[in-house]
């Protein structure tokens, strides 16, 4: 499958994803909060990270995020002067956020928070699409202050007699965007969480698994390493590892280090992991960036190029303080697991697949943890 | 329904339903103390399959349940993979004597799990599909590098079920699960 990313092409994309999102987004959310004050003031819109495994025209969508933020009474540094930013302080990665980036950023372009999207699901046919978005503070130790994601496919809700089916993928796009910026507006003009859990359900829980005593009646610090990617799909370990730091976000029983400044460690400490991260790793990041548990895991499945997705997943949590594995799950599911009718229940991208299943993970680590402390 | 024409439908059903496996077989040391084993590595699966990605998987799941039955901690694959560089093994999912007791001293571990993935994912008789997971691993003690357990099972196939109705089987992860069950059942017991 290929993408244009000619410039007529992304002129019609532009067009049309402005248009949808228009039509969909709640304009009056800025309007009504004239005397509300928001979370934060202004916000810098860094490119967006292409985890899709194929081409994605990142650079098309910027300028439809900024219009859609702005609209959303979200203060947006872009463009040109970011760009020049970016340059300066030669920054290429742009799915995390290390102190230093956050410092300049903070100094220089005034902003409270660095906003970080993901595109992580690109498809036509039925058309699929993906994004995760994560507000990061411009703080000396920058923190998760949002995190979000959003998945869509055409055939979600095909109701009666398939009236309900979208096949064009710049809508499906264009949706998946407005679900995910409108509950970050939520956010910003209102008490909304940080996160949010997704649906945890009986057939989304771990296969095995196996769990230490841990004690979480205390907030415990996590850091969340990339997965080890043992799938043809690039990328996928940084998904899984996405969903899981959202998970953790979204629950009071851990406080989430942003991965940017996990990535940056690892790449300052030399660390490679090529078949999974050792204890004296592991307790060397965990040591420098003060976490108590350090999450690492495999993936050896994450499909969504058929029709049923498909998600593998091993995780392990190592508390740093004894280096031992505290948690291990292993987790397979497919989208029709859910005891479909009709297709009614059935998850329909492997993205959503993941969240539900890291979810699952998660809720369950907490519930094993609580009932080991009696 | 004559003696005879009973004897052909049985003889039919039992070679249909052949293809579905099982079985497979163990080796327990008598002298071994198997209580006080506590921790484990669990050395990479030498893969005979097509599938590239077959060892780290059934190794993987292994690991994973292993650690669930709570009776032995297991090592997590990365320090493995660690040790295993520091100690130059020249060829990881076998490793001589000689390593195997320089491995226990270096990731302080009673024991090593090896294994052999002969078969794995897909197999087809006729026209019917099904999943089938053929494995065998041994465990040897650190201290002498004595090979104490030994233990081989093969699950899923094309059955019955599969030729009739050619449903393609049960996923090869919960063959895979079947197996390594199986395994663990001839290990403790």
């Amino acid at each position: 499958m290929t993408f244009s990313t000619s410039s007529s092409a992304s002129r019609r994309m532009l067009v049309l994803l402005a248009g949808v999102l228009a039509a969909q987004s709640t304009g009056a959310m800025a309007a009504d909060a004239a005397d509300v004050v928001p979370r934060l003031g202004m916000v810098a819109l860094f490119p967006v990270e292409n985890l899709t495994g194929t081409q994605a025209p990142v650079r098309a969508i910027l300028p439809v995020l900024e219009a859609e933020l702005a609209r959303r009474g979200v203060d947006v540094v872009a463009g040109e002067r970011l760009a020049a930013f970016l340059a300066r302080h030669r920054v290429r990665y742009t799915g995390g956020l290390d102190a230093e980036v956050a410092r300049a950023a903070r100094e220089e372009l005034g902003v409270d928070a660095v906003l970080l999207t993901s595109w992580l699901t690109r498809q036509e046919g039925p058309p699929r699409s993906a994004f995760s978005m994560r507000l990061v503070s411009t703080d000396p130790e920058p923190k998760v202050l949002w995190m979000g994601g959003s998945a869509l496919s055409g055939d979600q809700s095909p109701g009666l007699f398939n009236l309900g089916l979208e096949g064009d993928p710049r809508i499906v796009q264009a949706r998946a965007l407005g679900a995910i910026l409108d509950d970050l507006a939520s956010f910003v003009w209102s008490k909304a969480p940080p996160a949010s859990a997704c649906n945890v359900a009986g057939w989304y829980q771990p296969r095995s698994s196996y769990s230490a005593p841990i004690d979480l009646r205390e907030p415990r610090t996590v850091l969340v390493l990339p997965f080890v990617n043992f799938v043809g799909r690039r990328g996928a370990g940084e998904v899984v590892a996405n969903e899981f730091a959202r998970q953790f976000l979204a629950r009071p029983e851990f406080r989430l280090v942003e991965p940017g400044l996990v990535r940056k460690k690892l790449l300052d400490e030399r660390v490679v992991m090529e078949n999974g991260v050792s204890l004296d790793q592991a307790r060397t990041v965990a040591h420098a960036l003060q976490g108590e548990l350090v999450l690492a895991g495999y993936v050896f499945a994450f499909d969504d190029s058929s029709g049923i997705p498909q998600v593998n997943v091993t995780a392990m949590l190592i508390e740093r303080r004894t280096g031992r594995v505290v948690w291990e799950s292993t987790s397979y599911n497919g989208g029709d697991d859910g005891g479909t009718v009709f297709g009614l229940n059935r998850v329909r991208t492997a993205t959503d697949l993941a969240c539900r299943m890291m979810s699952s993970v998660v809720d369950q680590l907490v519930r094993r943890a609580r009932a080991s402390r009696g | 329904m004559s003696k005879r024409n009973l004897t052909a439908c049985l003889a039919t059903l039992l070679v249909a339903s052949a293809g579905c496996a099982s079985g497979g077989t163990k080796y327990h040391d008598r002298n071994m103390d198997f209580g006080s084993l506590r921790t484990v590595a669990v050395l990479p699966f030498a893969n005979l399959t097509r599938d590239a990605a077959a060892g780290d998987r059934v190794r993987d799941v292994f690991s994973n349940m292993l650690l669930a039955t709570e009776a032995i901690y297991v090592l997590p694959a990365g320090e493995v993979s660690r040790g295993l560089g520091r100690v130059g093994t020249a060829n990881p999912s076998a490793p001589n004597v000689e390593e195997v007791v320089k491995l226990g001293q270096l990731l302080k571990v009673e024991a090593i799990f090896t294994g052999v993935v002969r078969e794995y994912g897909e197999v087809r008789s006729g026209s019917a599909t099904g999943n089938i997971a053929s494995l065998s691993v041994q465990l040897q003690e650190t201290a002498t590098g004595k090979v104490v357990w030994a233990g081989s099972t093969t699950k899923g196939g094309v059955g019955f079920g599969d030729r009739l109705i050619g449903s393609g089987g049960t996923p090869v992860n919960y063959v895979t699960e079947e197996a390594v069950n199986d395994l663990l059942n001839k290990l403790f017991r």
